[in-house]
């Protein structure tokens, strides 16, 4: 039957550069993260973090085109669009720093040159970004940025896959972005939320989270195939508080229950779950709370920021892509010896690659000013 | 530290914390026992670090998070004796 | 696609002449929201007024969705976040970190107004207002949302020489702030117009059809981005209607054009902004 479907993927993050490299590296224990210094005044601090591989954090110009239009060209390769079929393609950005990275560079350089420096002078418009991106891989349809923190390239292919269902886009290229910068390195630091030994999510030994960094690209369009799909999602907005969803779990399990709705599947249909997983105190808690609303007995759930980080804006399709080519291996990843426990918040982690059929999954994505999203795949 | 002084901190503190949260309120409307957190003038743990941040930059005084932090912000006058403190103790 | 019926709209406008004549935004946030928000700067403060008056005293459904865009977003906060941290040497303050996601505009809107629904922060460099109200409409027309919140909120950061270097505009370009908001509806009763569509086009021959194909009897209206009023004379259409004329300069103008055309009466409109690469955003209403 045809059907919008996910027609080739590509990835950049801490575990390696292309799809393939990264599952490999998934079938193994979560690599240890680094501490990247990031000068602050007359000193420096020490930030933990998962830097893309292969990908030095020098010449921050063009570092951040560069990482994109390598993975948008791998899922575009992958998905063998043609010249023509680029110029029907419509573009929609996930990211929530944009390229801040590059305005910081700008401003740095100019700084130390003594010149009379002000942020954001070489750019300042937050579409210019997606514009830059549309233009260098040579696509001809609209282009949206969306710009709503750890959920925006969740949010990116929900409105592309519902885009191109709707005909108002042969194709699409979804494409999440996260690159390291100093602000949201610094910030996260002052919101007291980075752990320096790993990402422990669900785990008693949680301290919080790791910047990542990462980049994917995800090109959807009408297929016959028995390829992953998005069968439904749902997004909402939750009052609760700025930084933190509501921890008796009600709001997450809301758009849950939505997304498996608009999936028309039931909780009891799932094969597995990829949760969100900030290892934060209070995500974890209000994440755990809202899946025991919602599932009796839980299938085997997985977190994957312990891989690669904390990919904020980029984490939706990142994730995405690492848990769908994971299971067309046959296997949901596992992280041994983090949420091993019941004991403290009432949900436990895969503890290694766990073999799966094809089916249907949920993915949970929650970020700051409340906004939740959660999408399901599936594969059959 | 004398009492003129720790009275004065506490001055200095409340108009601080109405700056740095951006409460519409005159900073002696903050009670020096009430509790600061959560109490009656709406402050919340993003409140919190900020307080923690501002406290650092201006009294060179670090508030750890955990159990030490919550002590430390419990009221305005607990915040006055831990910068005392940390003002006072070896380097 | 199917109309979106207009239930209200919220605008604010104003000139910034000189670098200390930013207007003071409190008390306009206490009337639209009922109470005073604190730890919230000019961006958040002027989506909580563009939608407070645009919802003008009534209690939205609280599935409403809401669709916020801007030319360059919370440039405030980014700026004193910048500023600190590379020039000062400061780490970004919790509070100040926290505004620097875009979307945290629209938790305010959520919480101050009692709404759930989908929320989203979405831009577009040349087409910001036209996109929102694309994905709205889009999102209207499936029955995924009943009734949607389109905004745009665009800021002045002083002084004013470095802003207009920052919008890369002539020096002594005049600049304003503004924000304009619809709440659109899939209910007609009551409503005051609708929106008939926004839609962007990859080349001009595939816009120009798209209008004529519409054989509408319409005022025509051009936006402030490539020469849309050649493209209204060569679709047949008078371009009629000029909302923009006496404003200074801000990045979502597009956004005035449909509140502006609901005060001049009735008819219908076609709304045509273009990028240099050549693609049209058209918007058309009726009212």
């Amino acid at each position: 039957m045809s059907g919008v479907r996910f027609l080739g993927a590509g990835l950049h993050t801490h575990l390696g550069r292309g799809v393939a490299a990264n599952l490999d590296a998934l079938e193994r224990a979560p690599p240890r993260p680094v501490l990247t210094p990031v000068p602050l005044g007359a000193g420096v601090e020490h930030v933990p973090s998962m830097p893309m591989a292969d990908a030095p954090l020098a010449d921050f110009d063009t570092r951040l085109m560069r990482v994109a239009v390598d993975v948008a060209e791998e899922a575009i390769a992958a998905a063998g669009l043609s010249e023509a079929q680029r110029r029907e393609t419509a573009l929609f950005v996930g990211t929530s720093s944009l390229d801040i990275s590059v305005t910081e560079a700008v401003y740095k350089r100019e700084l130390a040159a003594g010149l009379d420096a002000h942020p954001l002078t070489l750019n300042s418009s937050m579409g210019n970004l997606g514009n830059e991106l549309r233009r260098a891989l040579r696509l001809g349809g609209a282009d949206f940025t969306f710009n709503t923190a750890c959920t925006a390239s969740a949010n990116a292919l929900l409105y592309a896959d519902a885009m191109v269902r709707a005909g108002y886009a042969k194709t699409a290229l979804v494409l999440g972005l996260e690159a390291f910068n100093a602000i949201t390195a610094l910030g996260f630091q002052s919101l007291d939320l980075l752990a320096r030994d790993g990402m422990k999510p669900f785990d008693a030994g949680r301290r919080g989270l790791v910047l990542g960094e990462g980049c994917s690209a995800l090109v959807v369009g009408m297929d016959d195939s028995t390829g992953f799909r998005l069968k439904g999602g749902a997004n909402g907005c939750d009052p609760y508080g700025i930084s933190a969803a509501n921890p008796d779990g009600s709001t997450i399990a809301g758009v849950m229950a939505d997304a498996l709705r608009a999936a028309g599947t039931d909780a009891t249909a799932l094969r597995a779950i990829k949760t969100h997983g900030t290892a934060s105190l209070l995500n974890d808690e209000a994440e755990a709370a809202g899946l025991l609303r919602v599932f009796a007995s839980p299938p085997p759930v997985s977190a994957l920021k312990p891989f690669i980080g904390h990919t904020f804006g980029a984490c939706g399709l990142n994730e995405l892509i690492l848990f769908c080519g994971a299971v067309e291996r046959g296997f949901v990843p596992g992280t041994p010896g983090i949420g091993a426990s019941a004991e403290e918040l009432g949900v436990t982690l895969t503890q290694g690659p766990t073999p799966v059929e094809p089916g249907a999954f949920l993915l949970n994505y929650f970020g700051f000013g409340g906004n939740n999203s959660a999408l399901v795949v599936a594969n059959a | 530290m004398a009492i003129a002084d720790r009275t004065a901190l506490m001055a200095d503190l409340k108009a601080m914390i109405v700056s740095e949260c951006d409460k519409d309120i005159a900073p002696e409307e903050i009670d020096s026992e009430a509790r600061l957190i959560g109490g009656e003038h709406d402050l919340d743990s993003l409140d919190a670090l900020q307080i923690s941040m501002a406290v650092k930059q201006r009294y060179g005084v670090r508030i750890e998070g955990g159990p030490d932090a919550r002590k430390a912000l419990a009221s305005v006058s607990s915040l006055a004796d831990f910068i005392i403190a940390g003002q006072n103790a070896p380097q | 696609m199917r109309e979106a019926f207009i239930h209200g709209c919220g605008d604010y406008y104003a000139a910034v002449e000189t670098d200390d004549a930013l207007a003071d935004l409190k008390p306009l946030v206490k009337e639209a929201t009922g109470q005073p928000v604190r730890r919230v700067g000019r961006f958040i403060q002027l989506a909580l007024i563009g939608a407070g008056r645009c919802l003008a005293g009534r209690t939205a459904p609280h599935d409403t969705a809401v669709y916020f865009t801007s030319g360059r977003g919370d440039m405030e906060v980014t700026v004193e976040v910048m500023e600190s941290l590379f020039r000062d040497g400061e780490a970004p303050k919790p509070l100040h970190f926290i505004n620097t996601v875009s979307n945290a505009a629209c938790f305010y809107i959520s919480k101050h107004f009692g709404l759930h629904g989908r929320s989203t922060f979405l831009c577009n460099r040349y087409f910001s207002f036209e996109t929102a109200l694309q994905l709205a409409l889009f999102d209207l027309a499936s029955g995924a949302v009943k009734h949607a919140l389109v905004g745009s909120v665009d800021i002045v950061t002083p002084p004013l020489e470095i802003q207009r270097r920052r919008l890369h505009l002539a020096p002594d370009t005049p600049v304003a702030e503004a924000c304009h908001w619809l709440l659109l509806s899939t209910d007609p009763a009551g409503s005051r117009g609708a929106v008939t569509a926004a839609t962007v086009f990859g080349d001009r021959a595939a816009a120009l059809d798209w209008v004529r194909g519409r054989g509408l009897d319409s005022t025509g209206s051009a936006g402030q981005f490539g020469d849309g009023e050649a493209f209204l004379r060569d679709a047949g259409i008078p371009a009629a209607f000029d909302y923009r004329s006496g404003r200074a300069h801000y990045d979502s103008q597009s956004g005035a054009a449909i509140s502006a055309f609901l005060e001049r009466g009735a008819g219908a409109l076609v709304h045509v902004n273009a990028d240099p690469d050549g693609r049209f955003a058209v918007m058309c209403a009726r009212v």
